[in-house]
């Protein structure tokens, strides 16, 4: 049993109203004329009513009738198990559509609300909202998208109450260019997978980690780190952070490797090599002029590391970046850099490694998707109506307390007539 | 003293056929305004299972013969006629009396209790509506002995008060006076107090020798010279037979509120809670009922106990079957 409107039940308080009547009214006694007095004592009426509450039947009733109305204004709503059932078979739907994705085929819902939107977390927000106030119901949150790669993280989606399901619905067209830009500050997501490339998972294993494709060579890897076991917290968590982002896939053939400082002693001498294929000219030229990296690691006129390294350091670690290709490996870019841990620095040259990389890849296929097993994993079915807000109940049992109060109000009618059928005073009527 | 032209032995007033039949209630009776017809409805219900009368006169003459009808008793089978005979005859008398009965009826305002529109609190607790008053009560048995008196030929009388002045009606025989005391009975309203020592002595002056009085009191009034007066009348050679009435609510008090009670004859008011005083009230009723009795029973006194929601015409058998009974045994 829950109450609407808990405030009317103040009005119980009015049930002392009869009880102060029935203690408190002195009745006369009744004029009785009788045959003869010489058989009766005299009785102290007044210290019999103080002590003795009169009518008690009568007085029980109006007593429930004045709390079966204050109940009544109360508004009581019983919870059974009909009336649950009755609400877990309807269904309340927020569908948010993330720019022309509208395909949606779904069960029918008995309340169904569309949400508009190019930004998933601000529809997922507006959505919860809905469901929020919408009736009584079993609530469900469906994303239409074409779920690109940072459109939406498990982050966003842990806003939404949990007895609400969420559905994700793949459509429409990855965007034809990346509609977000990387902003400076990253952030790693621990919590999820970190996916480079449409359906292959990057791992990080190893005592020296390393970047590498699941089912490729290590050679195939865009990025391969290299660093010491030491390092490798940091390392990943400058991976992670970078591939949360929304990133585009270099070309198979450009492939770079970052060496963590601590790590370039077990490294084999590395040839330096004046020659440099074109792209690596440009990628460099990029890293140079990356203006984020700039404003983290300004360069030093003064380094010690001459060109073609281009250093930015300013505390005296080295952050290098040298064209240098081993010859096993031809065409990889090589970084040396000193990481420290949470170092935003780590994050932003792996990041403009990326970059430069990639540089003037703008296809379509270069957004990546989140994949469906991700997906997957973050929907959930909707739960079963358990306390529903109150201001969002359209139904109630007031007709039923209503009713109970019409019939004690009868009751009481008819006890009272029942004791007193005729109230008059002319008592002495001729003898018939 | 006159000759009767009733046959005997009663047969045609106690033997009608019928064998306790249905009684009449006394709410019912009540209504009907013809006391005369009241009190023939209370006669037929009384006779039945009655054989023989109650009131017996001084001599009863043979009148004739009739053939014997089964039912008749076989102690008026004339056996030497048939004997000579061969067929059954029964001997019929012609019933010759000198008695004289007196009513006297308590016209006093306690016997106008219960009254016809009760006080509405004092409604609850009661287990039916108020019922007859003691007075109707009285007034319908009276009707009806003076029938069952005056049919059998006795004279009838009536002592009573009407609207605060005695009212007298010597005992005679026939109609006429069967009709006035009727009428003197319906017209009798509960008025004041019951100067009940005067009206016994009165009633007992005027039955010239031994006769039959009737009655009918509450017997709250002056209870002692009451019954002093009523030694008297038996000790003048009257046989007395005392009605006490009496009502349901009299006796148990059935309320259970607050009540202020007024006296009906005094005006004096008393505040009681009825339930907390029925228990002793009751006790306290039903030894001034017995003390009544008692003192009926020592001054050997017919006394019958009336409770007005008992139909008239069961009490009065009940009474009257006493009555034939005490006499059979003294006879």
């Amino acid at each position: 049993m829950v109450w609407l409107t808990p405030l009317a039940l103040v009005g119980l308080a009015a049930v002392a109203a009869p009880i102060l009547i029935h203690i408190l009214v002195q009745r006369r006694a009744t004029p009785f004329p009788f045959p003869t007095l010489r058989f009766l004592q005299p009785t102290r009426l007044a210290a019999i009513r103080r002590h003795v509450l009169e009518d008690l039947p009568l007085l029980a009733v109006r007593v429930a009738a004045i709390a079966a109305a204050a109940g009544a204004l109360a508004g009581p709503l019983l919870l059974t198990p009909a009336r649950r059932a009755a609400w877990n078979a309807r269904l309340a739907r927020a569908i948010v559509s993330e720019g022309a994705a509208r395909a949606f085929q779904g069960a029918e819902a008995s309340y169904v609300e569309r949400f508009d939107t190019v930004d998933l977390r601000d529809g997922i927000a507006r959505a919860v909202a809905w469901l929020d106030t919408a009736p009584p119901a079993r609530r469900e949150l469906v994303v239409v998208s074409p779920f690109a790669l940072d459109s939406i993280a498990h982050s966003d989606l842990s806003q939404v109450p949990r007895d609400v399901g969420i559905r994700l619905v793949r459509s429409g067209q990855l965007p034809a260019h990346r509609s977000l830009e990387a902003t400076p500050v990253l952030h790693a997501d621990p919590g999820s997978p970190v996916v480079h490339r449409r359906d292959r998972t990057i791992e990080l294993n190893g005592p020296a980690t390393s970047v590498r494709e699941s089912a490729g060579s290590p050679a195939a890897a865009p990025v391969e780190i290299v660093a010491t076991a030491d390092e490798k917290r940091a390392a990943e968590a400058a991976l992670a952070a970078v591939l949360s982002q929304r990133v585009f896939a270099p070309p198979p053939d450009r492939q770079a490797r970052v060496v963590f400082a601590a790590s370039s002693a077990v490294l084999p001498a590395a040839s330096r090599s004046a020659s440099l294929a074109p792209w690596i000219a440009d990628a460099i030229a990029r890293l140079t002029i990356d203006e984020a990296l700039q404003a983290a690691g300004p360069a030093s006129a003064g380094s010690d590391v001459a060109k073609p390294w281009f250093t930015a350091s300013s505390d005296g670690a080295r952050l290098v970046v040298t064209t240098t290709v081993p010859a096993s490996a031809r065409g990889q870019r090589e970084g040396v850099l000193a990481p420290k841990e949470n170092d935003i620095r780590t994050a932003l040259l792996l990041r403009s490694i990326v970059n430069a990389l990639a540089a003037g890849r703008t296809s379509p296929s270069d957004i990546l998707p989140i994949p469906d097993a991700v997906l997957r994993t973050w929907e959930r079915p909707a739960g079963d109506v358990r306390s529903p807000r109150l201001d969002t109940i359209a139904e109630d049992d007031r007709r039923w307390w209503w009713a109970a109060v019409l019939a004690l109000l009868i009751a009481e009618m008819l006890i009272r007539r029942a004791r007193n059928p005729q109230r008059t005073q002319s008592e002495f009527s001729r003898v018939a | 003293m006159r000759a009767d032209t009733r046959v005997g032995p009663y047969d045609d007033v106690f033997s009608n056929g019928r064998r306790g039949g249905p009684t009449c209630p006394p709410e019912l009776l009540a209504r009907i305004a013809d006391l005369g017809l009241v009190a023939r409805i209370v006669v037929d219900g009384l006779v039945s299972g009655l054989h023989r009368s109650p009131f017996h006169g001084y001599s009863a003459e043979f009148s004739q013969y009739r053939h014997y009808r089964p039912g008749d008793d076989l102690k008026y089978v004339d056996w030497k006629l048939v004997a000579r005979t061969d067929r059954v005859y029964t001997k019929q008398f012609r019933e010759t009396t000198n008695m004289a009965a007196e009513i006297v009826v308590d016209t006093s305002a306690s016997m106008g209790f219960p009254l016809a529109r009760r006080s509405a609190g004092a409604e609850e607790g009661a287990k039916a509506g108020p019922g007859i008053s003691k007075l109707r009560y009285a007034v319908i048995a009276a009707a009806a002995l003076a029938h069952l008196v005056s049919t059998q030929g006795d004279a009838v009388g009536l002592t009573a008060a009407r609207g605060g002045s005695p009212l007298h009606l010597a005992p005679r025989t026939g109609r006429q006076q069967l009709g006035r005391v009727l009428a003197a009975l319906a017209s009798l309203e509960a008025h004041g107090a019951w100067r009940g020592v005067d009206a016994i002595r009165g009633a007992a002056e005027r039955l010239n020798r031994r006769g039959l009085l009737l009655v009918f009191s509450d017997f709250y009034d002056s209870e002692d010279d009451v019954f002093a007066q009523l030694r008297r009348a038996g000790r003048m050679g009257h046989e007395v037979m005392l009605f006490q009435m009496i009502s349901r609510d009299e006796l148990e008090l059935p309320y259970r509120q607050d009540l202020e009670l007024t006296d009906l004859e005094t005006g004096q008011r008393l505040a009681v809670n009825a339930g907390l005083a029925r228990r002793d009230y009751k006790d306290a009723v039903a030894a001034f009922l017995e003390r009544s009795r008692m003192r009926a029973a020592a001054e050997g006194f017919q006394y019958s106990l009336v409770i007005t929601d008992t139909p008239p015409d069961r009490a009065l058998r009940s009474f009257l079957l006493a009555r034939s009974q005490s006499k059979r045994s003294q006879g």
